[in-house]
């Protein structure tokens, strides 16, 4: 049995390659579990085991199944936002009021001063979904496929 | 199951340590041979995937030679 270890974000940060902002984001959603002792935030090496199988299956539903471009996806350059909003698309459902099309399926707002973009149909309610036209195209899609199954 | 010298490798890495094109290795990831995670959108290959990545030349289906499989990589 290998004992427990508790990595810095800067360390785990550096074990992914990615930015110190992907981790704590991760850590705030509750995606990746931590400690925090006395202020200092701690990753247990279990919780990191645990989140490498998330991402996992977030790369076999998107890349395997959801026929997102690998390519693509990994070199486009996208806001820290964007991240958020890619990764908010992957954990969580969509609102009732977007899975209904009647709000945006990233920034949940009304269309009532927008214009939209329609996504295709929920798989469940068979609504046609939407997307304000300023958000980025491809953003939108991965967050309808994986809120809803959206279909085009 | 990765241990705590699993190391999370970017796309361009596992293409340099074959010496193969990263388009290669995107194709590997989208067909399922290679297991990669998604992390804000970025690809990352952990480094244990790597131990079954690829078959042995020589066991190559329906008799094909390594060279002719080569081949039909090539071309496709």
């Amino acid at each position: 049995m290998m004992a427990e270890r508790y990595l810095r974000v800067q360390a785990v940060a550096e074990l992914f390659e990615v930015s110190k902002a992907t981790i704590y984001r991760a850590i705030s959603s509750g995606r990746l579990d931590a400690l925090r002792i006395s202020g200092a935030v701690r990753v247990p090496s279990e919780a990191l085991r645990a989140f490498v199988n998330e991402c996992g299956e977030y790369a076999y539903r998107a890349y395997v199944v959801g026929g997102v471009s690998p390519e693509t996806d990994d070199q486009t350059p996208r806001s820290e936002a964007e991240r958020a909003a890619i990764e908010a698309g992957e954990s969580a459902a969509l609102s009732d009021a977007a899975a209904d099309g009647r709000a945006c399926v990233v920034c949940g707002s009304d269309f009532t001063d927008t214009v939209s973009v329609p996504l295709g149909h929920c798989a469940e309610s068979g609504s046609q979904v939407f997307a304000c036209s300023t958000h980025p195209a491809q953003l939108a899609a991965h967050i309808a496929w994986y809120g809803l199954g959206v279909t085009a | 199951m990765q241990d705590d010298r699993t190391r999370m490798l970017r796309v361009k890495a596992v293409a340099e340590m074959f010496d193969v094109s990263a388009a290669t290795i995107y194709r590997a990831i989208r067909s399922g041979q290679l297991d990669a995670l998604r992390i804000g959108g970025s690809v990352r290959v952990p480094s244990d995937a790597l131990k079954v990545f690829g078959e042995p030349a020589f066991t190559t289906p329906l008799g094909r030679t390594a060279a002719s499989a080569e081949q039909a990589e090539v071309t496709r």
